[in-house]
């Protein structure tokens, strides 16, 4: 039975062995691994582009002060982005499974329709939950759009939810009874728990997002932010821009988990940020067009010939 | 005459869309499918008929097979016409240079050009008979088109552009092998970056992909390898399945359970898990809607009774696996249930009338106010339908069942499952202490869901659903979002449906008119602006639209409902009640004079200028005995047609126009209304006016194509 880390080090393990760079969570609280610059601006040019990633989660409307075994406000993705698609895509995520110690021959693996729309960041794909005998594990999509841009060519996410995986293979019914890790001292043997790790900042953070943040200044922070991310689109740097937009995105959910935002607002808001994204997008577009040398990926990566746009 | 195979390799089409193209490549309602167009356009169909296609649809693959194909291509002959037959040829029979020049033009030898009489006159015509290619040459062709001519609901993207191509191949899902054969003969071609070629694709587990070598041996070669093709014994054994397992207890499907289950697996199996005892407390839809919505499930109930602790799923795994994949399942939906327990209670602590409370800080829509404001329109409106109605009894229990119609809305449940509004606040109402008949108003009051879903069975349910639907069909208008083409985002067509449904129903004789003006008066007192006249009369139009489709549905003709419509009932039942029994009596006499004398009537009232008052006729005026006779016979109807439409006694009213026939057809034998004297010609418009009017009660006529 692995442990949380273990599965954490069998899914880098595996990516890395399927040429993934596997990059490191972002710096700035994000929804989900979706809105890490490595998915979003990275699906948006012609180059090709393999990535894979751990990132923390903060959806502060969905805590539940600890107290509910299955919601979390901060949880784990596992994200990997390859582009183009490959054709075996489905095959390859099939021997993710079994790297994680799921025998396929013993289970119910499923692709069921789901269809993906992320409306702050102007972005939507088609594809399917991944059903284990029942479960679902894995958000599993093709980009056809992000950041209002026709992508070309599409980029396939595939979204791990760690902490619904972990309690299967573990066979726990909280996700805070989840062995995080498990080591021998003394011969005695010691067990940490995701409960151990998480299960106060759960507490905390609820009291904070739905009682105590001061909603005012939120409101005065998103306003900063965006103007922020304009000033940055201004000067023609659509990753600092990026980082502005990611932080407008969280203010908004936690002024959303704070109550203080209408339905109509609400549409206002997300409006907002995806407006944000979709410059953005342009603008990455624009500056990753041309040829610069030494461009991150102008190496080993750039063999395609890239699609005109 | 061989077998033909064409088998689409797709990763996991969406369930829906298997039956959308099954239905396009099978053909549909009688209707020609794309397979047999597309054999015919190529010439692929013996000729005298006896090919057989069928089209088989799993979640990874589309399967066309055909029996019959001939090995090439039917015959087509083309014949042309050339020059005149004496310009063709020469006197000895021989072709002129004319004649050479057309022979050579239609690529045929001089030899083969034939005489032909047309209107009168003879033409050389050439016969030329299309080239006839075998079948596996032609075969390429028709696959790709097949494939191009496959129209998805949403078409998607994959991989890379293939160089060279402008356009990504757009399909439901990526396509991933193309198999052809024709007979034992492999049908090869290129497509995109797809190569058609004999290799097919198992079970991902209880397979492997397989070289088909025989197309007759398909079927039986995938189903080696854990593929049941045909979605039909698909069907077959999970119904079979779920029948065995179900055990002592009744399955049931609570909404395309099984629909979706024959595509989304390949080699079903049914089996059954249970859950705790305890979690039967949860009311019942909560627990139906956590099986179904999330999980699939069927559902298990004692015979006709209470749910039992247990479901069916259909599994597309190995089925020596099953104890395993069971408890998988139960534990998923264990938890599903934890969840939904976890909001129940909280729910059920704070309580509907607490949930009320909170609707204030809730929009309904940015421009029209909060719910809490949605629930002062519904409770104005609920009582006044029933004032309509003459009940007070109901306009106690409609008034009550409105105040917290909205509530759950804000429930945790109903935040969890959307599909639950209503049905949780009912439950709620009742847990709160609310009368039983407001709690099923409540719950009941989104009703219809559908078209053809049942209404509310209660009267107050009815009352707060009419409620309900009106204020959303009238704040779209004072919004400025009515619904167009076929944009209708609040489902507002079906909502004007469910009110015409209900109404006809509950027999509840409400006036059209007055509901929209009641309705748009809520938005008025909230200080909105808006062009009542024309939003009634567009409001009203829509409703009537509405009620127009369900009578032309039930097969009463276009003009007995225009009659109707044109009449003056102002309320569904009365304008249903009309076209109903015009359609029934339209060929009959009696109805025959009822038309007839009002048509009579009708048309030379229409030539009065300016208004005639029917109220203005004088019968001091009247210079013939025939006149008063009239306005004798038309006076002595009044009290009987309007008495019958009261009781919505059609065939008595009618009866009572067919009456005045007699009268009114030796009135135009006497009378000649366009007489000289002004005064005398207005007050016999006026009289004419007046039965026409009286007859229009029941049906415009003039509509009627009799």
């Amino acid at each position: 039975m692995p442990t949380y880390q273990q599965i954490i080090g069998r899914l880098q393990s595996f990516w890395e062995r399927q040429g993934c760079v596997v990059v490191q969570p972002y710096h700035t609280e994000v929804g989900a691994g979706t809105f890490n610059p490595a998915t979003f601006l990275r699906c948006l040019d012609g180059r090709p582009w393999r990535a894979a990633y751990v990132e923390p989660s903060m959806r502060p409307a969905d805590g539940r002060y600890g107290e509910n075994p299955y919601r979390l406000g901060h949880y784990y993705q596992y994200q990997v982005v390859i582009k183009p698609s490959p054709p075996d895509i489905q095959d390859v995520y099939l021997r993710s499974l079994e790297a994680l110690g799921i025998d396929l021959a013993q289970h119910d693996v499923r692709f069921v329709e789901d269809n993906w729309e992320g409306p702050t960041l102007g972005a939507w794909g088609l594809g399917w939950e991944v059903w284990i005998d029942g479960m679902e594990a894995t958000q599993f999509t093709y980009f056809q759009q992000c950041g209002g841009v026709d992508l070309d060519p599409i980029t396939v996410e595939l979204t791990y939810g760690l902490e619904r995986i972990a309690m299967y293979l573990q066979g726990v019914d909280s996700v805070f009874d989840i062995v995080w890790s498990r080591w021998e001292e003394d011969g005695r043997p010691i067990t940490v728990t995701y409960g151990d790790v998480y299960r106060e900042n759960e507490r905390e953070f609820s009291t904070y997002g739905f009682e105590i943040s001061d909603a005012s200044m939120l409101q005065r922070h998103f306003r900063d932010f965006e103007a922020e991310a304009l000033r940055c689109i201004e000067a023609g740097l659509p990753i600092p821009a990026y980082d502005q937009v990611l932080k407008c995105s969280h203010t908004f959910n936690l002024l959303d988990a704070r109550g203080v935002i209408s339905v109509t607002e609400r549409t206002s808001y997300i409006a907002r940020v995806r407006d944000l994204a979709r410059r953005v997008a342009e603008l990455y577009l624009q500056v990753t067009d041309e040829p610069a040398a030494g461009s991150p990926s102008s190496g080993a990566q750039s063999g395609d010939s890239g699609a005109p746009r | 005459m061989s077998r033909l195979l064409y088998e689409i390799g797709c990763e996991e089409l969406p369930a829906k869309v298997c039956g959308v193209i099954l239905r396009q490549l099978g053909g549909d309602d009688g209707e020609e499918g794309l397979v047999q167009r597309l054999l015919a356009e190529h010439r692929l169909l013996p000729e005298g008929g006896g090919a057989v296609a069928r089209v088989l649809v799993s979640p990874r693959r589309i399967a066309v097979l055909v029996d019959g194909v001939p090995e090439e291509q039917t015959a087509r002959v083309h014949t042309f016409r050339g020059p005149r037959a004496d310009v063709a040829f020469d006197a000895e029979g021989q072709p002129t240079r004319a004649g050479l020049g057309f022979a050579r033009s239609r690529g045929v030898p001089p030899e083969h050009l034939r005489r032909e009489v047309v209107d009168g006159t003879e033409f050389a015509v050439a016969v030329v008979e299309a080239e006839r290619r075998a079948t596996i040459d032609e075969l390429p062709a028709f696959c790709v088109e097949l494939l191009k001519a496959i129209q998805v609901p949403r078409g998607m993207r994959w991989g890379a552009r293939p160089p060279g191509a402008d356009e990504y191949l757009r399909f439901s899902r990526p396509i991933r092998w193309l198999v052809c054969k024709l007979g034992r003969r492999t049908v090869r071609f290129s497509f995109y970056d797809l190569e058609c070629g004999d290799v097919s694709q198992g079970h991902r587990v209880l397979g492997a992909p397989a070289a088909v070598g025989d197309a007759a041996d398909y079927e039986r070669l995938l189903e080696q390898n854990g593929v049941v093709v045909d979605h039909e014994r698909r069907r077959q054994l999970i119904l079979n399945g779920l029948d065995a397992a179900a055990d002592d207890g009744d399955w049931f499907d609570p909404g395309d359970v099984l629909e979706e289950a024959v595509y989304l697996v390949e080699w079903p199996t049914v089996h059954r898990g249970s859950f705790p005892t305890g979690k039967l407390r949860l009311p019942a839809d909560v627990l139906i809607t956590a099986m179904q919505s999330h999980q699939r499930y069927f559902p298990l109930r004692e015979r006709q009774a209470a749910l039992l602790p247990a479901f069916l799923y259909v599994s597309n795994a190995d089925p020596a696996h099953a104890a395993v994949i069971t408890h998988g399942n139960e534990r998923v939906l264990d938890g599903r249930l934890d969840d939904a327990e976890f909001a129940y209670d909280r729910d059920l602590a704070e309580g509907l009338p607490a949930m009320a409370g909170r609707l204030h800080s809730v929009v309904f829509h940015e421009k029209l106010g909060s719910l809490a404001d949605k629930t002062e329109r519904l409770e104005r409106l609920a009582a006044w339908l029933a004032d309509q109605h003459g009940d007070t009894a109901l306009a106690e229990v409609a008034g009550h069942a409105a105040s917290l119609a909205k509530a759950d809305l804000v429930s945790q449940v109903v935040i969890e499952f959307p599909l639950l509004q209503g049905t949780m606040g009912g439950i709620y109402a009742a847990a709160a202490g609310l009368l039983p008949a407001e709690a099923a108003a409540i719950g009941e009051h989104y009703l219809p869901l559908s078209a053809t879903a049942p209404p509310p069975a209660t009267l107050a349910g009815g009352v707060l659903a009419i409620a309900d639907k009106i204020d959303n069909i009238a704040g779209a208008w004072v919004a400025g979002e009515k619904p167009s083409g076929s944009r209708d985002p609040y489902g507002l067509r079906r909502a004007a449906m469910g009110i015409v449904r209900i109404c006809l129903q509950s027999a509840l004789r409400i006036d059209v008119t007055a509901l929209i003006g009641e309705a748009l008066q809520g938005y008025a007192d909230q200080g909105l602006a808006f062009d009542r006249a024309a939003v009634v009369a567009e409001v009203r139009a829509f409703i009537w639209e509405r009620l127009e489709g369900l009578l032309l549905d039930e097969g009463v003709p276009y003009d007995a409902v225009g009659a109707a419509l044109g009449s003056s009932a102002g309320d569904v039942p009365g304008v249903a009640a009309r076209a109903r029994t015009f359609a029934t009596l339209q060929r009959s006499a009696v109805f025959l004079d009822a038309v007839t004398a009002y048509n009579r009537c009708a048309s030379l009232a229409a030539k009065a200028a300016g208004a005639v008052s029917p109220a203005a006729v004088d019968s001091r005026l009247f210079r013939l005995p025939a006149e008063t006779v009239l306005y004798e016979a038309w006076h002595g109807a009044v009290r009987w047609v309007e008495d019958a439409l009261g009781d919505l006694d059609l065939v008595g009213a009618i009866g009572a126009a067919a009456a005045l026939r007699p009268t009114v057809d030796a009135y135009f034998d006497e009378v000649l209304v366009m007489d000289e004297d002004a005064a005398v010609r207005g007050n016999r418009l006026a009289q004419l006016a007046g039965v026409t009017a009286l007859v229009r009660q029941i049906g415009d006529f003039s509509q009627l194509a009799v």
